[in-house]
């Protein structure tokens, strides 16, 4: 029995392009900080085996600090073997981050040729394969072949179990009943999966370590636990300090800006300072108001970034005599009018919704500003 | 809908408590002193129809419902009584302390709630409360004493937009503040610089890229070559060991050299001491040559004396034989042997012609009668005479004991020298003997030099044979000097081949030592080769990586550049779409406003010229306002309002006002409140505009709140009737 961490899609580096420069560069932290704390986990409970299966690294950029920390902290655990397989995002080849990072002693990572690493003190052979482009048209399951089945075989390797046709190594159910291997650590997708069984072979998506967009909600973190010859005990341990929450708020109800900020904050309490969050507005609001995220509230009972996705619209209550008599009412007949030339999610039509909401805004003598934008 | 109030009842609101106003349908003046309530009682009716407005705002004079929670703290609640279309409503509204609000329409008929769910006002007016606010509860306002634009300028909001505090320019304005603070002009603003930042860190990406280029490309060369020099020093290091192998080796070599050098010295030693010991010493040269000279003089003496003996020997010899032959020589015999020798010698005489005569006979014979028997004539002849003389002679000498005639004649005359040799041989004996004696005594002294001189090389051997003795210590000497030589050649060796050689140290360093494959100066050479090329490979890497330093200095983290750049890349197009939103919104809203220009402002400039003609007595005929909104009054000579005196300007207002609630509740009667709406016309003033209100009393119900009594009594003076209210407390 050998104790085994499984990590995939660490995606160091990340761009965080959603956030303000100051925040992105906070973010790329926290996620170094998460996959630390990932590694110490792992050297805390003497894991014998550590997998990082693809994209490690987000892209071909990364930065000195993050290859500095990866090489410090592998370097820390040399009784632990590290495997690495190249992701999509990270294929090994000229100008790959793995090129330019001189790992330790015990770290092996696998590039395009199938390999495999026999650890005789564990009894276990490590099977990997990774990539040397952004695409792999073939199964990284299929086609090994295992040369001692009585030892505990493990398969590190990214892959795609959601398409047949999948340009990011295409894995179908069949590729892993019929591979023979003890444990599969897969990675690529980013919802953790669990772990999932077919025909005696185990496997999972650890998911990302940790949340990087809001295609990627809820805590993240990495899959430990033991592997045996027909046993396998692996659970789910959260490493994100932060999360990525999305949430729509209906706040049709709100009669000016006041209610639908009360609304707002009644909606998000239980999303604090270590929560990303993405707030659909959606309602029809018989006045036009603006709301600013930092209008929502700060501090460590907000969400430390809000952004608003504003799908409320305003339809003023107007008579007919006020429709036709007045400025707001005639400037809304035209703008509704040329918003029904457009389709609702086209560029023009959501340029058209915020011009209604800006201009009876400023029409009822309200703030018109929309872009604190974030410190950048 | 018709709506006319029919009765107020106050429960409790602001300062009025249990107050009951009943109104008349056309123009109700309310008279009363400031701070009596008037004010109280208008946004009471407004509280009524649309409940309370701006409860979220902090400021009390912003809060409605703050301003009119009752004094004593109780729930704001009232009533009023309407007829709409004719039908008899009640509406009742309350509003907690807590801000719990409810309200009901309760038909009077059948005691129904109806317009449940509704806004009040909005149902009864067919407008929100805004624009109930802004067109039919003229609360205080007045036109600003100076400043003609704005006045125009809110004249023209009240045309288009029913609120003279904003209208299409404040609007515009407001939007292309934003605009422009998005994208101002000369590239100003927001998004702009955004772009610059982008646009500068996108170019910072572009010169890291190829900076990344050199980057990897410097690496590559330092990692190809940090490779070279591990092999290198790989390499080198087996060179090392190799060489060290060859040191040892060579110690090994001298460890060898200096023990066999140890060993042959031992032995050239022991066999150089074993040569010194078969002699006292080892003679050199001058001692051999001595020595040789010595015996050679030994074995001359000797040789000599040999000689001399031999002559001595002679000597005695030679007298000796000389005293024998003396002694054996008898002269007298020799004499009378002499003498017979003498007779016999005749006697052959004699015989001999005989001879001769039978000799001739033999040839007459031979070639006479026959041969043969001369032949044996002859021989029996010759053989007869010569036994015949043979005998007579033989027989003489013999007798006297001689050998022959010659003996007896050599006897006779040797004698006298025999006599003369015996002295002479004694002589030659003496001289001899002394000669043998010196040279003995020569001999013996020269035996003796030699004997010394031996002994010293041989102690007390005996000694038989000089030369041989000389021969073997000369033999000896020269294998001793030989050995000796050697021995000598080879301590010298083994002392040179230990001269400052700790050998203990050499035997440490020699080792584990192997044989070598190759020469050292091969292995050396390579390693010379090694030592150039790391040398070489250092100062490239050296260089390299200063170069690479540097590079990486001025080459920010892309990946954090990128992260940048696509944050500002999305902020930027955020802002974009918002700029076209605000672009937009401005654009349709003066479009708006050139519709309403052109459609609503000659509909409203007509209304308003009936009730400014009244106002002003008719003074004032054709007011209208053109589609740039302009005001001008005048039917044969236009002139802008903005000349207009400002009473006259308060008239064409709120003839505007009154023209504006006519157009947009055409058909319909509302109440139409008028709260302190006339203190800056002066009376005279009044008494027209109390025309203009009669005549818009025609349609709508009005209410007037002032202070004093002027209103009433203008009214009264122009004929328009009115009812005087007042708000009765129960």
């Amino acid at each position: 029995m050998i104790k085994v961490f499984h990590c995939a899609d660490i995606h160091l580096d990340s761009p965080f392009s959603l956030f303000s420069p100051r925040e992105a560069e906070k973010r790329r932290t926290e996620l170094r900080a998460a996959f630390t704390s990932a590694l110490m986990f792992a050297r805390e409970i003497k894991a014998d085996i550590f997998i990082i299966s693809g994209d490690l690294f987000d892209g071909e950029y990364v930065t000195r600090d993050t290859r500095d920390m990866i090489v410090r902290e592998f370097a820390k655990s040399p009784e632990m073997k590290i495997f690495i397989s190249a992701g999509n995002h990270d294929p090994l080849g000229a100008g790959s981050p793995y090129e330019n990072t001189e790992f330790p002693e015990n770290v092996y990572v696998f590039g395009g040729e199938r390999e495999v690493v026999s650890l005789e003190d564990l009894g276990v052979d490590v099977y990997g394969f990774g990539f040397t482009s952004k695409d792999y048209r073939q199964s990284p399951v299929a086609g090994w072949s295992i040369r001692d089945k009585s030892r505990i075989n493990i398969l590190v390797c990214h892959g795609d179990t959601t398409s047949a046709n999948s340009d990011s190594g295409p894995i179908t159910k069949k590729d892993i009943h019929d591979s023979g291997f003890d444990y599969i650590a897969l990675g690529h997708i980013h919802k953790p999966s669990g772990l999932l069984s077919e025909n005696g072979v185990y496997y999972c998506y650890p998911g990302c370590i940790e949340g990087r967009s809001f295609d990627e909600l809820g805590y993240r973190g990495a899959m430990c636990g033991t592997v045996e010859k027909g046993s396998v005990d692996m659970r789910f341990v959260r490493f994100s300090k932060s999360r990525y929450e999305w949430i729509t708020v209906d706040i049709s109800k709100a009669r000016d800006k006041m209610d639908a900020l009360d609304i707002i904050r009644s909606a998000i309490k239980q999303y604090t300072d270590d929560t990303a969050l993405r707030l659909t507005l959606k309602g029809e609001l018989k006045n036009a108001f603006l709301i600013l995220p930092n209008e929502i509230g700060r501090g460590c009972e907000y969400p430390y970034y809000i952004e608003i996705e504003d799908k409320t619209f305003v339809s003023p209550d107007l008579s007919e005599l006020e429709g036709k008599n007045t400025l707001k009412g005639v400037f809304c007949g035209k703008i509704r009018e040329e918003m029904e030339k457009y389709d609702a999610d086209s560029e023009e039509y959501r340029v058209l919704s915020l011009a209604l909401k800006y201009g009876i805004a400023a029409l009822d003598d309200r703030s018109v500003v929309d872009y604190s934008g974030g410190d950048r | 809908m018709n709506v006319r109030i029919d009765k107020i009842s106050v429960v409790s609101f602001g300062k009025l408590k249990n107050a009951v106003v009943t109104p008349t349908s056309g123009i109700n003046i309310l008279s009363a002193p400031n701070e009596s309530g008037k004010t109280t009682l208008a946004s009471f009716i407004k509280f009524v129809f649309y409940g309370f407005a701006g409860t979220r705002n902090h400021g009390i004079t912003d809060n409605e419902r703050k301003l009119y929670t009752p004094w004593s703290g109780e729930t704001a609640e009232g009533s009023i009584d309407i007829t709409a279309d004719g039908v008899r409503y009640t509406v009742h509204r309350l509003c907690t302390p807590s801000g719990k609000e409810s309200v009901e329409v309760v038909n009077r008929a059948t005691g129904k709630n109806e317009f449940v769910g509704a806004v009040p006002g909005e149902a009864l007016f067919g407008v929100g409360e805004e624009l109930f606010a802004k067109t039919l509860f003229f609360k205080q306002l007045t036109l600003p004493q100076s400043k003609d634009e704005l006045i125009a300028e809110r004249l023209r909001n009240i045309s288009i937009s029913a609120d003279e505090q904003v209208g299409t320019k404040k609007a515009v304005e407001r939007l292309k503040d934003c605009k422009n603070e998005l994208v101002g002009k000369a590239g100003k603003g927001i998004i702009p610089s955004l772009i610059r930042e982008r646009d500068a860190i996108e170019e910072n990406v572009t010169a890291n890229s190829e900076n990344r280029r050199e980057i990897m490309r410097l690496r590559a060369e330092i990692k190809s070559r940090n490779i070279k020099l591990a092999d290198n020093l790989e390499k080198s290091a087996v060179l090392e060991a190799e060489r060290e192998n060859i040191e040892k080796y060579e110690a090994y070599l001298r460890l060898c050299n200096i023990n066999r050098l140890a060993v042959e010295e031992k032995s050239v030693r022991e066999e150089y001491e074993s040569a010194s010991s078969a002699l006292k010493k080892c003679g050199d040269n001058e001692e051999l040559a001595y020595l040789t000279a010595v015996n050679t003089e030994l074995f001359a003496e000797k040789r000599n004396l040999e000689y001399l003996e031999r002559s001595l020997s002679e000597s005695e010899n030679e007298l000796t034989d000389v005293k024998k032959r003396l002694d054996e020589c008898d002269i007298e015999k020799a004499k009378a042997a002499k003498d017979a020798v003498k007779r016999g010698k005749t006697f052959f005489k004699i015989y001999l012609p005989i001879a001769l005569v039978f000799i001739a006979v033999t040839v007459a014979l031979i070639f006479a009668v026959s041969k043969p028997l001369g032949l044996i004539f002859s021989v029996s002849g010759v053989i007869l005479s010569t036994i015949g003389a043979a005998l007579s002679l033989k027989g003489t000498p013999k007798k006297f004991g001689f050998e022959s005639i010659s003996d007896i004649e050599k006897t006779i005359s040797e004698y006298p020298s025999l006599k003369a040799n015996l002295d002479s041989a004694r002589k030659r004996k003496e001289s001899a003997f002394d000669a043998v004696k010196s040279s003995r005594n020569k001999c013996l002294e020269l035996s003796s030099d030699i004997e010394n001189a031996i002994s010293d090389f041989i102690g007390d051997a005996e000694i038989e044979n000089t030369s041989e003795i000389i021969e073997k210590i000369r033999v000896l000497s020269a294998d001793i000097a030989k050995k000796r030589a050697l021995y000598e050649a080879k301590k010298s060796e083994l002392n040179n081949a230990v001269s400052g050689v700790d050998v203990e140290s050499l035997a440490e360093l020699a080792r584990n030592a192997t044989e070598p494959k190759r020469d050292r100066i091969i292995v050396e050479r390579e390693l010379k080769f090694y030592s150039d090329q790391k040398a070489m490979l250092s100062e490239l890497n050296r260089r390299d990586e200063l170069e690479l330093a540097s590079v990486e200095g001025r080459t920010g983290d892309t990946a954090t550049l990128i992260g940048k750049r696509d944050s500002l890349e999305n902020m930027i197009n955020d802002l974009t779409v918002k700029h076209k939103a605000y672009e937009t919104a401005i654009k349709f809203i003066e479009d708006s406003s050139d519709y309403m220009k052109s459609m609503a402002a000659p509909i409203i400039g007509e209304r308003a010229d009936v009730y400014f003609s009244t106002a002003t007595g008719g003074k004032y005929n054709g007011l209208e306002i053109d589609t740039r909104l302009s005001m001008t009054v005048g039917e044969d000579f236009r002139r802008s309002c903005d000349y207009l005196s400002a009473g006259t300007r308060d008239s064409a207002y709120l003839s505007l006002r009154l023209a504006l609630a006519d157009m947009l509740f055409e058909g319909c009667g509302v109440p139409i409140i008028l709260d302190d709406a006339f203190v800056r016309i002066d009376d005279e003033r009044l008494k027209n505009m109390a025309l203009a209100v009669g005549r818009a009393a025609e349609k709508h119900q009005i209410f007037i709140f002032t202070h004093g009594s002027r209103e009433a009594d203008a009214f009264s003076e122009s004929g328009v009737g009115f009812g005087e209210i007042s708000i009765k407390t129960n």
